[in-house]
C-alpha cells in the first residue's frame, strides 16, 4: 500500500495528496564517517517495535505510536557515547546532541501512529518521539519530525 | 466571712466574647482574605504558565518563525518545480510539512493556521490546485513557459501573505499583551480592593476588640481592687480574731493568776486574822495589854490588805460598768496629786523615801476626783513599793503644748526603783499581770493597780506611757486634756 494512501487523519491546513514514492525509497539514512546505513520503510517495519502512549506536545494530546528504540538504529552505524549526532528533517531542520544524551533521553523512532503510517502532514513518515518520563519530553527542539537522516560527522 | 465560694464574677473566669459587629467584620475580612488568596494563587499560576511558555512550550514567536521558514521552503520548491528543478512529490511533501507546521498548537493555545488570514489560504489553495492539475514527476519543459506566468504571481502572493501573517501575528500578540495587561491590572485592582477590605475590616475588628479588652481590663481591675480590699478586710478580721484569742489566752492566764493571787492574798491575811482572833478569844485572860495591842494591829493590817484587794477589784468593776460615762466636774489636778501624796505620806516616810513634786501650773481637768486620786495613789504606791530606802521619787505637773488642738496637762512620775523587764512593759496594764521581777512573793500586789490607772486615764480621754530600765527605775507620763489653767500656788 502506498504510504500516502494509508493516511487516515487529514490535516485541516493541508493536502493529503502526495505522489507515490519509488519502491523501496530510502526514507532514513544513518551514517558515521564512511559508514552509512539506509533504511526504506519496509526495512524499518521489520525491526523490533513497541507501542507507546505519549503526550504529543505539538498537538497537545495523547497519541499512540509504534516505535523503534533509537539506540538500536544508532548501533547499526556504530554511533555511541560522545558522538555528536545530527538529526535532520526533510525540511532541513537540524537538532544535534551527543549520542549519550539521545540514549539517556530514551529516544524512539516512530513509524506509525494509531497503527497506521504517519502522513507528511502529521510529521511523518518517521519522526523522533520521547516518552512522558523522558528528560526531553518537553524539549520541543529534540522532537524532530519528518526525519530524513541521522549523521555523525 | 472569710472569702467567697462564688467566683463567677472573677476576672480570671471571664469568657472571651465578640460582638455581632465584630463577627460580621471578621467574616468580611475572612472572605476577603480567602478571595485574595485565590486571586494570588490564580496570579501565581498565570505567572507560572508564562514562565513555562518561555521554557518547555512552543511560543507563538517560535511558531511564526518556523511557519515563515516552511512557507519559504514551499515557495522555493514551487519555483524549482515550475522550472523542472524538482519532482512534484517534493512540492507536495513541502506543502504537507507546511500543513504540519500550521497545525502546531503554541503556548497561546492556538495554531498558526488559525491566525492566517483569508489571503494566505487563498494563495495556498491556488497553488494546490495548480500542482494537483500538473503531471506527476518533473514538470515537462514544454510546460515551463505556460506554468511560470500562472505560478509566479501565486508564489508572490504566498510570500506576501506570509509577510502579512507576521503582521497579523504581531497584532494578535499585541492584543494578547494588551489583554494580559488589562487582566493583570484588573487582578491587581481586585487584589488591592480585597486587601483594603481585609485591612479595614481587621482594623475595625481590632479597634472594637481593643475597646472591649479595655473595658474588660477596667472590670478586671475593679474586681481585683475589690478582692484586694476584701482580702485586707479578711486579714484585719483575722488579726482581730487573733488578738481576741491572745486576749482570751491572757485573760485565762490572768484568771489563773487571779485565782492563785486570791488564794494567796485572801487566804494569808484571813488565816492570820482567824488565828489572832482565836488567840485573843482563847487566851484573852493571860495576854498582856501590849500583846493584845500588837495582835490587834496585825488584825487591822491584814484587814486593810483584804479591803485594798476588794476595793481594787471593785474599782475595775466600776470602770467596766461605766464605759463612756464621765463626770463633768472640774478637777484641779494639782490638788489631786497633793492629796495623793498626803495619803501616801506614812508609807513614804516609813520607806525613808524623799518626794519632789514640782508644778508649773494648776491645770483643770474634767473628770472624777475619786478615780483620778486612785490613779496617783496607785502610781505613788508602786513607786514607793519598788524603790529602795533613801531613794527619791519625782513628780512634775505641767501644762504642755497643745496637741491636736487639745490643751494638755502632763504629769510625770519617776522613781529609781527595780524597773520593769523590757519584755513585760507592753503587758503591764493587763489585769492581774505582774512583772517577772515582782512576782516572786517579795512584793505583795494584786496585778490590778496599773490596770485601774490605765482604765481611769483612758476614761478621762488621756494617755499613759511608761519608760523603764531594769534596776534603774521607771517613769510614767500621763497626759490629760485640760479646760483652763488655775493660778500657780507654788511647789512642794
Amino acid at each position: 500500500m502506498p504510504l500516502s494512501h494509508a493516511i487516515a487523519a487529514k490535516n485541516p491546513y493541508g493536502t493529503a495528496t502526495v505522489d507515490p514514492a519509488a519502491p523501496n525509497e530510502i526514507i532514513l539514512t544513518i551514517s558515521k564517517g564512511s559508514k552509512k546505513v539506509d533504511f526504506a520503510y519496509p526495512r524499518l517495519a521489520k525491526m523490533k517495535q513497541s507501542t507507546i502512549s505519549i503526550y504529543e506536545p505539538f498537538l497537545k494530546k495523547r497519541q499512540t505510536f509504534t516505535v523503534i528504540r533509537l539506540q538500536l538504529l544508532l548501533n547499526f552505524a556504530g554511533i555511541s557515547g560522545q558522538d555528536k549526532v545530527f538529526t535532520t528533517a526533510l525540511n532541513d531542520y537540524v537538532f544535534s546532541s551527543s549520542a549519550k544524551n539521545f540514549i539517556d533521553a530514551g529516544a524512539y523512532l516512530a513509524i506509525k501512529r494509531d497503527g497506521i503510517p504517519i502522513g507528511y502532514d502529521q510529521g511523518g513518515p518517521i519522526r523522533i518521539v520521547y516518552g512522558d518520563e523522558s528528560k526531553w519530553a518537553k524539549n520541543l527542539d529534540a522532537w524532530n519530525w519528518s526525519l530524513e537522516s541521522i549523521r555523525v560527522k | 466571712m472569710f472569702g467567697r465560694s462564688d467566683n463567677r464574677n472573677s476576672p480570671f473566669m471571664a469568657d472571651y466574647k465578640i460582638t455581632r459587629v465584630q463577627a460580621i467584620l471578621a467574616a468580611i475580612a475572612l472572605i476577603a482574605l480567602v478571595a485574595l488568596g485565590f486571586s494570588s494563587i490564580s496570579e501565581f499560576r498565570a505567572a507560572d504558565q508564562r514562565s513555562r511558555i518561555l521554557s518547555d512550550i512552543e511560543t507563538p514567536a517560535a511558531s511564526i518563525i518556523f511557519t515563515q521558514r516552511e512557507t519559504l521552503v514551499y515557495a522555493t520548491k514551487l519555483a524549482l518545480w515550475s522550472n523542472g528543478g524538482t519532482p512534484r512529490r517534493e512540492v507536495q511533501i513541502s506543502r504537507n510539512l507546511l500543513a504540519q507546521r500550521l497545525s502546531v498548537i503554541d503556548s497561546s493555545g492556538r495554531t498558526m493556521g488559525s491566525r492566517a488570514n483569508q489571503g494566505y489560504w487563498n494563495a495556498l489553495r491556488e497553488s494546490d490546485a495548480i500542482v494537483s492539475a500538473a503531471p506527476a514527476g518533473i514538470l515537462p519543459e514544454n510546460l515551463h513557459r505556460e506554468m511560470n506566468p500562472v505560478l509566479l504571481p501565486v508564489i508572490d502572493e504566498i510570500l506576501a501573505e506570509a509577510r502579512n501573517l507576521v503582521v497579523s501575528y504581531q497584532r494578535s500578540i499585541d492584543q494578547e499583551m494588551v489583554n494580559l495587561a488589562q487582566e493583570s491590572a484588573e487582578r491587581d485592582s481586585l487584589n488591592l480592593t480585597l486587601f483594603y477590605i481585609v485591612f479595614i475590616s481587621s482594623g475595625f475588628f481590632l479597634l472594637l476588640n481593643t475597646r472591649s479588652n479595655f473595658k474588660n481590663y477596667r472590670i478586671a481591675r475593679a474586681e481585683i481592687e475589690k478582692e484586694r480590699q476584701h482580702l485586707e478586710q479578711t486579714i484585719i478580721e483575722l488579726q482581730a480574731v487573733q488578738n481576741r484569742v491572745t486576749q482570751l489566752e491572757d485573760l485565762d492566764s490572768a484568771k489563773n493568776a487571779l485565782m492563785s493571787t486570791v488564794n494567796h492574798e485572801l487566804r494569808t491575811p484571813l488565816t492570820s486574822i482567824i488565828g489572832y482572833i482565836d488567840l485573843l478569844q482563847r487566851d484573852s485572860a493571860s495576854l498582856s495589854e501590849s500583846e493584845k495591842k500588837a495582835y490587834l494591829e496585825v488584825l487591822d493590817r491584814n484587814s486593810h490588805v483584804l479591803l485594798n484587794l476588794v476595793e481594787s477589784m471593785l474599782s475595775l468593776s466600776k470602770f467596766d460598768n461605766a464605759e463612756g460615762k464621765l463626770s463633768t466636774e472640774k478637777v484641779e489636778l494639782y490638788s489631786v496629786i497633793d492629796d495623793a501624796l498626803f495619803t501616801m505620806k506614812p508609807a513614804i516616810e516609813k520607806s525613808e523615801i524623799s518626794v519632789e513634786f514640782s508644778a508649773t501650773s494648776r491645770p483643770l481637768v474634767i473628770g472624777d476626783v475619786g478615780q483620778l486620786s486612785q490613779v496617783f495613789i496607785n502610781l505613788i504606791a508602786n513607786a514607793v513599793k519598788f524603790s529602795s530606802k533613801g531613794s527619791a521619787i519625782r513628780l512634775s505637773l505641767t501644762s504642755s503644748d497643745v496637741k491636736n488642738g487639745i490643751q494638755i496637762a502632763e504629769v510625770v512620775i519617776s522613781d529609781s526603783g527595780i524597773g520593769i523587764p523590757e519584755e513585760d512593759i507592753p503587758r503591764i496594764f493587763t489585769r492581774f499581770f505582774r512583772a517577772k521581777n515582782v512576782n516572786s512573793g517579795k512584793f505583795q500586789g494584786t496585778g490590778l493597780g496599773l490596770s485601774i490607772v490605765e482604765k481611769a486615764i483612758t476614761h478621762h480621754g488621756g494617755t499613759i506611757s511608761v519608760t523603764s530600765q531594769l534596776n534603774h527605775g521607771t517613769t510614767f507620763t500621763i497626759t490629760l486634756p485640760r479646760v483652763s489653767e488655775g493660778k500657780l500656788d507654788g511647789s512642794k
